[in-house]
């Protein structure tokens, strides 16, 4: 008797833990063997299909129990399955995975084993990467794969060609290398110990947080590279040959810790921002130059390029993962609760305990929801829900118009008036008056909405997340929507140097926006946890999941939108990133308590990639238009004397298409209208080609299970007159002698595999027919 | 670590290494862990075949703190030990973790799974076992009716050819439409 046996649980004290039997007589079933065909098994059919077990009372019916198991053993289906002779489809590569044997652990096996395998791999030219997939996802023990990778490479190294032999060694060298490169890799497993202790507190809900987390910020170490390695270098070399960039004075600032977070002061004159660089030519090694206009736009391109490339990647990755389902028309509830409901990396006591509860609750909840008869909503109800929420939108509508407004008249008076009439400014507060008020709009409306949902009556608790997301992200897209246009609008006109007050706005947002996340956990779940020391009614807080991965969405929207106005703006939110790593894992240990309601994290992970790519596509657009669009600005920054930064790459092309003719017409054909109206027509017709294949699949597999299914009932039809009849005969030809036991026991012992059950089911009818004494 | 007793001979590492979804480093953490449960019975020197021959029992293997809450621990251990005792010597305990890991596809996890959740080890889920999975879930505290209501709910859901058992083929094409399942057939060690 171990200790936990004894433990008292709140869910059912009397429950006792450990896997009692004793309904059943189970012996202890060796990893490979399967009951063989021959003997019934080492269940007892009548508990397989009966759950209480009782055994039927009178004589025939256990002898039609009997015969039926007797039967059931014989069937074609189960021979091929006890005897592990159920190879893979022809494909290798398509299917990765090999089904391999769950046989007898037997030398003789495993040779016919290899040899077929072999043959396989042979047909398909498999290389080793593939040999390799194929043999690791087998479900037997090491010690056998160990035994079958040998002999597949003592078999391979009998018959080779030099070409062969060539082949192999260049892809052992490769695998080596992957082999190395992933040892190298998991050095930087960034966090491991501190993700694991996470996990066993509170499960993968509050985990999927922080791994998005790890994510961002991996994302952005090469947007940090890229920009230091091809702008901020160079900048620092140029500054170093000249002594001193042209258009300005020099340091005229001291350094003073307040410029951390105004970005302002020290900061505006050095590589922080985009007015700082410089437009011309770099000198770096000898006579090789390096025109940082060029460099400036390319850069920018690259990493936005590579950006949609990650999260276009990643995205397709996580829909194809999460959200491919097959036909969509059952849905999976049950399932899903009974055999993927244990969320196995959970580790300790309380987390286990509230898990068990949490499940416990969400059955209750559905059978009870399903039991009762909820009578159909009456059309006052229906209608006056449809009035509710027409009314809810467009109150939500009414808020971001607000809070757009507030924006602009904070950012009108507080951010630019000021520099302008250079009037008496506070020194701290007036610039960082806007971002205050966006994130103190961003911190109480929300809770609007949540009120406003609350009234809304969703069907499911699913949509309402929904909704607050999306709601959530609109209000944080209309307020950046409206700074750009303000930044672009006016700032661009009035001020001097704008480029470089916007890269300092977006410093001050991304500051101010650390500050709050900091300050969200110190107030709300700190505080939290010490009133909930002292009076019991307080609860600590639960970990909001949604709400904070949504915060971090829109601080990396943040970088995108300000990387091109400072370059060192990575830097700023990879230490950002950290902080918040390390704050909110010490809080979420110590403060939080794990949440009774399920998390689908998942198909949340889906979401949150999609709105992650969806802010990166508006950003790149908005930084899209004041690149191409908007004058930049005289004094400062590359593209200083130009009518829009773009210039650049128009002269560019312009001297292309000079020197030689074959760009002109390249370009000209690019341009054409004729070029992109075919353009559009291809990707249509391949749209349409995709869309067709994918229904005619989808009334394919509906087709498939009609099949099956009839298939089923077909085989049950027919097991029973079949049983029926054996028994009858066995009864009848009992006089007759042991000659129609021989005869099953001969067709027991060499089954057709080929053809089925029916066939089967045929060969036995005739024999039974064959004989009993005339019908 | 600080010893200079070499645990595993190199093709010992190459061979566990192709096997298994675990790098060098993860394969000696996992050793160290496996050590950690019976330090008396296991040695430092692996090189020969104690890899496969040193058994730890169950019950020393259930206080492991990545197993000990879990409902399915002794089934786990079961299905994974040679014998099916649920005694497993080092090489079934780095299987299990290797298939428990991030990096096993789907394909594996749902092999085991469908393993472990076999109670009675006839090769199918049938009620019996989707009963046993159940209780083990809920804590034995849903009533006997509410509890053959959600079997047959999963039956219903699940069952392609109406035989009121879910056979490994069924379970496996429902398993890739669960997208839960890679998430939380997971063990980080």
């Amino acid at each position: 008797m171990s200790i936990y046996t004894q433990r008292i649980d709140p869910v059912n004290p009397h429950y006792d833990d450990g896997n009692n039997y004793d309904s059943i007589q189970l012996q202890q079933v060796p990893r490979h063997t399967q009951p063989n065909g021959q003997h019934v098994g080492n269940v007892r059919l009548s508990t397989r299909t009966t759950m209480d077990g009782s055994q039927p009372a009178n004589l025939e019916e256990q002898e039609l129990d009997r015969a039926m198991e007797e039967l059931i053993d014989q069937l074609p289906s189960r021979q091929l399955a006890d005897n592990g002779v159920d190879f893979p489809s022809r494909t290798l590569r398509a299917r990765k995975s090999f089904r391999g044997r769950m046989g007898q652990d037997d030398d003789s096996l495993d040779d016919d084993f290899v040899e077929n395998f072999h043959q396989e791999l042979e047909e398909e030219n498999a290389d080793l990467d593939d040999i390799d997939a194929a043999v690791r996802t087998m479900p037997t023990t090491l010690s056998r794969k160990r035994k079958i990778m040998h002999r597949l490479s003592s078999r391979r190294q009998k018959k080779l060609s030099q070409w062969k032999l060539l082949k192999y060694w260049i892809q052992m060298a490769f695998q080596r290398l992957k082999h190395r490169v992933r040892k190298v890799s998991r050095l930087f497993d960034l966090w491991r110990s501190h993700l694991m202790t996470i996990e066993g507190c509170f499960g993968t809900s509050v985990l999927s947080y922080f791994i998005f987390l790890k994510w961002v910020l991996l994302i952005n170490i090469p947007l940090f590279l890229l920009t230091f390695c091809f702008l901020v270098i160079p900048q620092i070399l140029y500054r170093y040959y000249q002594k001193v960039p042209p258009g300005y004075e020099g340091h005229t600032e001291e350094f003073t810790g307040i410029e951390l977070l105004t970005g302002a002061g020290f900061f505006e004159d050095t590589e922080m921002y985009y007015g700082f660089y410089t437009n011309e030519t770099v000198g770096v090694v000898g006579s090789s130059q390096y025109q940082m206009n060029y460099a400036y736009l390319f850069t920018c391109g690259g990493y936005y390029l590579f950006c949609l490339i990650i999260l276009g990647y990643s995205y397709l990755h996580s829909y194809r993962k999460y959200y491919i389902e097959a036909s969509g028309t059952v849905s999976l509830y049950y399932f899903s609760m009974v055999l993927c409901g244990w969320d196995y990396g959970i580790v300790s006591p309380e987390a286990s305990q509230l898990k068990h509860k949490s499940i416990f609750n969400e059955f209750k909840e559905y059978l009870a929801g399903r039991k009762s008869a909820t009578a159909p909503p009456t059309r006052d109800d229906v209608a006056r829900k449809w009035a509710f929420r027409c009314f809810a939108w467009l109150v939500v509508l009414a808020l971001l118009g607000a809070s757009g407004y507030v924006t602009y008249t904070v950012s009108v008076e507080l951010s630019i008036k000021p520099k302008l009439a250079n009037t008496t400014s506070i020194p701290v507060v007036s610039p960082l008056a806007m971002p205050v008020v966006i994130s103190t709009i961003q911190l109480f409306v929300p809770m609007i909405f949540t009120l406003l949902e609350g009234q809304e009556q969703f069907s499911k608790p699913k949509y309402e997340l929904y909704v607050h997301m999306f709601r959530d992200m609109a209000l944080k897209a209309t307020m950046l929507a409206v700074l750009v246009y303000f930044w672009f609008d006016i700032a661009a006109t009035e001020l001097k140097c704008w480029e470089t007050f916007v890269g300092q706005e977006i410093y001050r947002l991304v500051m101010v926006d650390l500050l709050f996340t900091l300050g969200y956990s110190f107030f709300i779940e700190f505080v939290r946890k010490l009133l909930s020391l002292k009076w019991e009614i307080i609860e600590r807080a639960e970990f909001a999941i949604g709400r904070h991965t949504l915060e971090l969405v829109y601080s990396q929207s943040l970088c995108w939108l300000g990387v091109f106005y400072s370059p060192l703006l990575p830097v700023v939110v990879i230490i950002k990133l950290i902080i918040i790593f390390y704050v909110k894992r010490v809080s979420v240990v110590q403060n939080c308590k794990p949440s009774l309601k399920p998390w689908r994290a998942s198909r949340t992970h889906t979401i949150f990639v999609g709105y992650l790519f969806g802010f990166f596509i508006l950003t790149s657009v908005a930084v899209g238009c004041g690149i191409f669009l908007i004058k930049p600005s005289i004094e400062c920054g590359p593209y200083k004397h130009r009518e829009t930064s773009y210039d650049v790459i128009k002269e560019m092309i312009d001297n292309w298409k000079a020197d030689h003719d074959v760009w002109r017409e390249v370009f000209g054909f690019i341009n054409s209208p004729g070029f992109v109206v075919g353009l559009l027509v291809l990707l249509g017709m391949i749209w349409y080609y995709t869309r067709t294949i994918m229904l005619s699949h989808k009334e394919m597999v509906a087709q498939f299970k009609k099949q099956l299914q009839s298939e089923g009932k077909d085989k049950k039809f027919l097991m029973n007159l079949l049983n029926q009849v054996k028994v009858r005969g066995r009864r009848v030809s009992h006089h007759r002698g042991p000659t129609l036991h021989k005869t099953m026991e001969t067709m027991s012992s060499s089954p057709s595999t080929r053809g089925g059950n029916k066939v089967f089911v045929k060969t036995v009818a005739e024999s039974v027919v064959s004989a009993s004494p005339g019908q | 670590m600080g010893n200079k007793v070499t645990t595993f001979t190199e093709v010992q590492l190459e061979a566990y290494q192709d096997c298994t979804y675990f790098t060098r480093k993860d394969i000696l953490r996992v050793f160290q862990r496996f050590r950690e449960l019976a330090p008396d019975m296991i040695p430092y020197d692996m090189t020969s075949d104690e890899g496969s021959r040193l058994k730890i029992p169950l019950d020393k293997l259930e206080e492991m703190p990545e197993l000990k809450e879990n409902p399915f621990r002794r089934r786990i251990c079961q299905v994974f030990s040679d014998d099916g005792t649920g005694d497993m010597a080092f090489e079934d305990f780095l299987d299990m973790f290797s298939v428990f890991s991030e990096a096993a596809p789907r394909d594996i996890k749902s092999a085991y799974a469908f393993k472990i959740y076999d109670y009675d080890n006839d090769n199918f889920l049938g009620k019996f076992d989707l009963e046993k999975t159940l209780k083990s879930l809920t804590q034995d505290s849903l009533t006997k009716d509410e509890v053959t209501f959600v079997v047959n709910k999963v039956l219903e859901e699940t069952d392609l050819d109406d035989d009121e058992m879910l056979s490994f083929i069924e379970f496996e094409h429902v398993i890739s439409r669960a997208p839960e399942f890679l998430n939380t057939f997971h063990i980080r060690i």
